[in-house]
């Protein structure tokens, strides 16, 4: 095991945390947050995909590198917008949150809804 | 939903999460770790892409029009922050106070901000020949936004001036307008002549650094806004 092998089991790992946030969290800002873990877990995939060209004598395959040059700025900008959109559903209807089955701690459904 | 059911399914979830981990960490094991990708070929065709850089010649050259629909995409988030109806009322209380009422914080911005937006300069300048280009500067100048936006030296709701507007879509319409005069000149997209494609990779990356760090300013202070109390009568 080399490290680049590391980092690519860690970005599997990564990614496999990141969707698990995005199925199983209700709050929005935590989603966008696992969604960034997702974008993190393709970054380094990506790097560990590039560091195989370092055999042609040049520090990594240019080609995945670019992609993860520009991913990084289209990820911010996708997060920005999501969080805005978020503020502005928090704003609008005072909920960031969505409405979720809760588990059986919760009240039984023929009682008022929560305010 | 039961609790049981609702165990049952976070367990689903997390062994399917689980395997698909499995098989992606698989998958880059099983990668041929001699493997060269796609080195040699850019290798080979570094001399006729007017820079020195592998990385910048495939984000502005060979891959130029990827290049050229991420700078959209940025475009198009501030577009669709922009119209979002401003909010009536902040929906978290961060309050702020404006940067005038702190001489430290002053000094070291007026230290700071010079010094980044130099790096960025340089960092454009450089991407020709070494690790560096107009995403690294743009990422800078978009920093000083953030801290000039966080520390209330720039007005919370900035204003749409025309200048503004500008300076956000410059990075686009330089590039859109070479792919234009490209085409027409050679019949491809995005191929620049041997002899020009340094200079206009450097107009390019110039006009995207530009507009990348004003964007990504501008994409802060949007939601910064929506969360933030403004004090300008602070005591």
């Amino acid at each position: 095991m080399n490290t680049t092998e590391w980092f690519g089991i860690a970005a599997a790992l990564l990614i496999g945390l990141g969707l698990f946030g995005v199925i199983t969290h209700p709050m929005l800002l935590r989603k966008i947050l696992a969604f960034n873990l997702v974008g993190t877990g393709v970054f380094l995939l990506f790097g560990v995909i590039a560091r195989r060209g370092a055999a042609a004598g040049i520090d990594g395959d240019p080609v995945p590198h670019a992609f993860v040059i520009t991913g990084i700025v289209v990820a911010f900008s996708a997060s920005a917008l999501a969080v805005t959109m978020a503020l502005k559903l928090k704003s609008d209807t005072g909920e960031s949150t969505f409405p979720d089955d809760p588990p059986a701690d919760a009240p039984d459904p023929a009682a008022p809804p929560r305010p | 939903m039961n609790r049981v059911a609702f165990r049952c399914l976070h367990g689903l979830v997390i062994a399917v999460l689980a395997g698909l981990a499995y098989l992606l960490a698989r998958a880059v094991l099983a990668l041929d770790p001699d493997g060269r990708g796609l080195s040699d070929t850019v290798t080979s065709a570094m001399p006729e892409s007017g820079v020195l850089h592998p990385l910048t010649a495939v984000l502005l050259n060979f891959r130029g029009y990827d290049t050229l629909l991420e700078i959209a995409v940025l475009l198009v988030a501030v577009l669709a922050v922009w119209s979002l109806e401003p909010p009536a009322a902040p929906c978290s209380r961060v309050l702020q106070e404006p940067a005038h009422r702190n001489p430290v914080l002053l000094v070291g911005l007026g230290v700071m901000v010079p010094m980044i937006a130099m790096t960025a300069g340089y960092f454009v300048w450089v991407g020709a020949y070494r690790p560096g280009g107009a995403f690294q500067g743009g990422a800078l100048l978009g920093a000083i936004g953030v801290m000039l936006a966080s520390t209330g030296v720039l007005p919370p709701s900035i204003r749409r001036t025309i200048r503004l507007r500008l300076a956000t879509t410059i990075g686009f319409a330089v590039f859109l307008l070479v792919a234009l005069l490209t085409s027409l000149w050679s019949g491809t997209l995005l191929t620049y002549p041997k002899a020009w494609a340094g200079l206009i990779i450097l107009a390019i990356e110039t006009a995207l650094a530009l507009s990348i760090g004003v964007s990504l300013a501008l994409l802060f202070m949007a939601a910064a806004d929506r969360a933030t109390v403004h004090r300008e009568d602070a005591p």
